[in-house]
């Protein structure tokens, strides 16, 4: 079986600049061997999840590589995607499964959550482990060589977002809007150390500086969207800002809030930063004045991604209804490209060197 | 035994054949029809009908072998039924694309409602006790009715059988075994006496179960699987009495009690790589209606219903994912319902009549937040029917008021609506059975109880949801060729226009309930019916319909799926019928199909799924004693086992079989 992962990996490896340009809207000539992945969620029932390949240099997209590699759909409800290694490790939700593919998009392994375990959420990876948030309220330890779950521990109620820091791993849980705590994991022992109480419906997680950055969606109408950061040693909490999306880079946490009046239908998001080393918050924005940084200052933002290796901006948005659009941004904020993904609702991206 | 012949042929062609000639004087059958079966409903003319009007008798759907009230009503043109497949899914009709809270069911010339969730799960009534189904764009022909009726943009009316009594019998009683595949068992009884020389009473009773778990081909890119389909079993009650009396003045009432119950599991989508579903829902309806209707003189006429109705269900959903394992709801709601309507004529040419209805509406459930509302709504309808020569004009003004109240919260404000109708039939040629017609029809929806108030996503701050409809035709019917006995054609056009129409609407992570959408329709349909007689007491019945619908969505123009049609539309459909009636057996084949349509707005391959055609045979015969009749009827339904989704993940049975005896006494 190993084999004939190994077999297929490199055969895929092989034929991929063949297949990938075969499926590729612009018909170029270019080898996908540095890209980008874009994980798009889909619709629920939809069996619509798929990985879109983006070349940054040519600008051409590949619809769904998993299916183009694989023969298969990746299943319904992509949720989190994350670069480990050489791998890159995907937890569909709908399908309750977690996969793990190499850089050409081949399946080399896959886990099937089981109906205790719960549907898959988010990962983070350390030390050949993979922590996956399960909506049981638990985190499973995985080997992420060949996805054998290990160990669980229990945490709180519907955890979402998970990030190591410092030897520990913080779990974000949100109980659909029950719960308020980040469950705090020693990562040697595998047990909750520490249970730190934050904004009620926490989700969202970044790590920089020693501190881990939290959003949390608040009670839907009396308690706003916060940002908040939890000191690693401490665990002291203090609330920043509103935001309702974020990402991190070089220490700088990228933040965008996006609010909707509901008397004129109108969404307004502004972008800023905040300085995680000096801990200041920058309410100028990140992207320079274009038609679409003007145009995406009126929808709501579904994604925030940054190239670690160039600090480039990505920012996806989604009506749900459509193929979802990302724009690409460089790291001062200028406007590089448009691209529509092949799927809906594009939640996540990974970068190859 | 002649006229028990006669019985016979009416009782298996009489859908047939009465359509057109019911109310065409020059043929005999009329005068059969009327000499023995007095107690059958009168089957409309849809050549006649100023609006589009399709019908199917019951003794039609027992003999084509339709599978369920669904099962006739999406082979009707310009409908679309959305049918989450199996016996238990919900199945909700659409009328020429405006969707299914435009479409209002009548039961009995009762509408039935639902405050909750707005559309009308079609799914539940069984055809055991049916003797006609009709469908008619805008609202009915005849003016004598509740103003509810002419509140919705399409009507889906459900009559159920009278009762029948052979000769001096005072008692009638039909027994009835359905089985078939995927567990289906289906024993219904029904009963009636009667009490007094004018009075009758009925009993209906029909219980079904089935485990639904049918195959299926599952497509996931190259890989192709079969499949069973799971938690898909329901369990059914349905009971049902009903009193006709005809009282010393010759006034009429009638009475209803109606009770069903059920449970079934919620199969949902087929999800890749996942099976586990453990989805269940249980439902209890009961209601009570009694009709009184009196003719005073040639002049003047009142009609007047009294309804009561209660639903209840329970939904569960066992899943870790929730606090405690499980996700409980239940939801209570009850109607009150009180109609009357006066009609006048004037004279010979005009017909006038004004209807008031009222209804009050409650929900409870266990939701948070719940704020208990209670809808009340009055109808108000004149309308007013003018016939001189080749000349029919229908016209009216409906009057909606609604008013809300809640126990904690916000409410929408009141709404007040007047809407107009008005329709035009010319009948060129006296001597010819050729009608043109015209409709117009502006009607509305109200925001259901979850658009306003469910959750987070309820919007109390929400309008009605505008529909407009325009409608063009020509009808026509006659006997062209010596070899037929009776041939009908009709052709229409339409446009709609539906706005403000409510659409849930995402944003960061709440989604809230919008008058946001916008769709265009426009569409032709043609349905064709023809009797051939072959030889002797040989015959053949055929009849097909074609649609066309372009639905778009013109709601934003910056979208990428603007002027694109939308979800689960078909450009093309069509559904065709022919029957074989012969003295020894009576064959029937039956088809429908569908073009491909788009799972979501986008029209792009992804969303695509691929149109389908469902064939089903079948096969009757009637043998008949001295005091009973024994009917026998073996169904192959779609008998080429085309394996298709209505809606995508939502796979339909594929090639199945249905045995059935009835047992009349």
């Amino acid at each position: 079986m190993k084999f004939r992962s190994l077999f297929l990996a490199v055969l895929c490896t092989l034929f991929m600049g063949v297949s990938l340009t075969s499926c590729s809207d612009d018909d170029d000539d270019d080898e996908v061997t540095t890209g980008v992945f874009i994980l798009n969620e889909g619709k629920s029932e939809n069996n619509n999840a798929g990985i879109s390949v983006y070349n940054p240099e040519t600008h051409a997209v590949t619809a769904d590589v998993y299916m183009a590699q694989n023969d298969k759909g990746l299943g319904d409800t992509g949720q989190d995607m994350i670069q480990y290694g050489n791998y890159v490790y995907v937890t569909v939700y709908g399908s309750s499964r977690l996969v793990k593919l190499d850089k050409a998009g081949v399946e080399v392994a896959s886990l099937t959550f089981s109906a205790e375990d719960g549907q898959p959420r988010n990962m983070a990876a350390e030390d050949g482990k993979l922590y996956v948030t399960l909506y049981s309220g638990k985190v499973a330890r995985i080997n992420a060589a060949d996805l054998k779950i290990e160990k669980y521990v229990q945490v709180g109620k519907n955890p979402e977002q998970i990030v190591e820091e410092d030897d520990k791993l913080f779990v974000a849980n949100s109980g659909w809007g029950e719960d308020n705590t980040v469950s705090v994991i020693d990562i040697r022992t595998f047990e909750v150390v520490k249970t730190v109480e934050v904004t009620v419906n926490p989700n969202y997680l970044q790590e920089a500086e020693g501190y881990v950055y939290v959003i949390s969606y608040g009670s839907f109408g009396n308690v706003p969207y916060t940002l908040s950061r939890i000191n690693t040693r401490t665990y002291a909490v203090e609330e920043i800002t509103t935001a309702t999306l974020m990402a991190e880079h070089d220490d700088v946490i990228y933040l965008a809030n996006s609010v909707t009046d509901w008397s004129t239908y109108t969404t307004t998001t502004t972008f800023f930063t905040y300085d995680a080393r000096r801990g200041v918050l920058n309410n100028a924005s990140f992207l320079q004045d274009s038609p679409e940084a003007r145009k995406l200052a009126t929808k709501s933002i579904y994604m925030i991604e940054i190239d670690p290796n160039n600090g480039d901006i990505y920012i996806g948005i989604s009506d749900y209804n459509n193929n979802g659009d990302v724009y690409r941004f460089t790291r001062t904020g200028e406007f590089v490209k448009e691209i529509t993904t092949g799927s809906l609702n594009p939640n996540n991206m990974v970068f190859f060197n | 035994m002649r006229l028990f012949f006669y019985r016979l042929v009416l009782c298996l062609l009489g859908g047939g054949f009465c359509p057109v000639s019911a109310q065409t004087a020059d043929t005999t059958r009329v005068h059969e029809l009327q000499q023995v079966d007095v107690s059958a409903i009168r089957r409309p003319s849809v050549v006649r009908s100023a609006a589009p009007l399709q019908v199917v008798s019951g003794a039609e759907m027992e003999r084509l072998g339709y599978q369920s009230l669904a099962d006739a009503v999406r082979r009707f043109s310009g409908v679309t039924v959305k049918d989450y497949g199996g016996i238990g899914g919900l199945k909700t009709v659409s009328v020429r694309s405006l969707g299914a809270y435009h479409t209002g069911v009548m039961y009995d010339g009762i509408a039935v409602s639902n405050c909750q969730a707005g559309q009308i799960d079609i799914g539940r009534f069984s055809l055991d006790n049916v003797s006609q189904v009709t469908l008619a764009v805008g609202q009915e022909d005849d003016i004598f009715q509740p103003a509810r009726m002419f509140a919705s943009a399409g009507v889906l009316s459900i009559q159920t059988q009278r009762p029948e009594f052979r000769g001096n019998r005072d008692y009638s009683l039909q027994l009835r075994m359905k089985g078939g595949s995927f567990g289906l068992v289906n024993p219904s009884l029904r009963y009636a006496r009667r009490l007094a020389s004018r009075t009758s009473l009925s009993v209906d009773g029909d219980f079904l179960r089935a485990d639904g778990t049918y195959p299926f081909t599952l497509k996931n890119g190259q890989s192709v699987t079969r499949e069973k389909r799971y938690n898909s079993d329901i369990l059914s009650w349905h009971t049902e009495a009903n009193l006709y009396s005809l009282l010393r003045d010759s006034s009429r009432v009638t009475a209803k009690v109606y009770y069903f119950q059920s449970e079934r599991g919620l199969p949902g989508g087929v999800i890749f790589y996942n099976p586990y579903n453990k989805e269940r829902l249980w439902d209890r309806n009961f209601f009570v209606q009694a009709g009184y209707e009196k003719h005073f003189n040639p002049r003047w006429a009142l009609k007047g219903a009294l309804k009561y109705n209660y639903s209840w269900n329970r939904y569960r959903d066992i899943n870790v994912k929730y606090d405690g394992g499980k996700q409980e709801d239940r939801n209570r709601q009850q109607e009150y319902y009180g109609t009357a309507t006066v009609q006048y004529v004037p004279s010979e040419h005009l017909t006038v009549s004004l209807a008031t209805d009222f209804a009050v509406n409650k929900l409870r459930n266990n939701l948070p937040d719940c704020p208990f509302p209670t809808r009340y709504t009055s109808y108000s309808v004149l309308a007013l029917k003018y016939h001189y020569r080749f000349l029919t004009v229908t016209a009216n003004v409906l009057n909606t008021f609604v008013t809300e109240k809640v126990k904690s919260g916000e409410r929408p404000e009141n709404r007040h609506k007047f809407t107009p109708f008005a329709a035009l039939a010319l009948r060129p040629w006296q001597d010819r059975n050729l009608y043109l017609r015209f409709l117009y029809k502006n009607t509305f929806r109200v925001p259901t109880f979850n658009d306003l108030y469910y959750l987070r996503m309820g919007n109390t701050g929400l309008r009605p949801e505008l529909a407009r409809e325009y409608s063009g035709g020509i009808t026509w019917s006659g006997t062209p060729w010596s070899f037929m006995d009776f041939l009908s054609v009709t052709a229409d056009v339409y446009y709609n226009r539906v706005t403000d129409k409510i659409v849930a609407f995402p944003s960061t992570y709440v989604w809230k309930m919008l008058n946001l959408g916008k769709t265009d329709i426009t569409g032709a349909e043609v349905n064709v019916r023809a009797e051939i007689p072959l030889y002797n007491r040989i015959g053949l019945h055929f009849s097909a319909g074609y649609t066309w619908q372009k639905a778009i969505d013109v709601t934003d123009k910056e979208s990428k799926n603007y002027k694109e049609q939308i979800p689960y539309t078909p450009c093309h459909s069509g559904s065709g019928a022919l029957q074989v009636q012969t003295p020894w057996v009576n064959m029937a084949y039956t088809v429908i199909g569908v073009g491909e349509r788009y799972v979501l707005l986008q029209n792009i391959p992804a969303n695509r799924i691929e149109g389908y055609a469902e064939h089903t045979f079948s096969l009757s015969r009637e043998f008949t004693g001295k005091n009973f009749r024994l009917h026998l009827q073996a169904e192959l339904v779609n008998f080429t086992d085309e394996q298709y989704d209505i809606i995508k993940y939502y796979p339909m049975p594929g090639r199945s079989y249905r045995l059935s005896a009835t047992l009349r006494f």
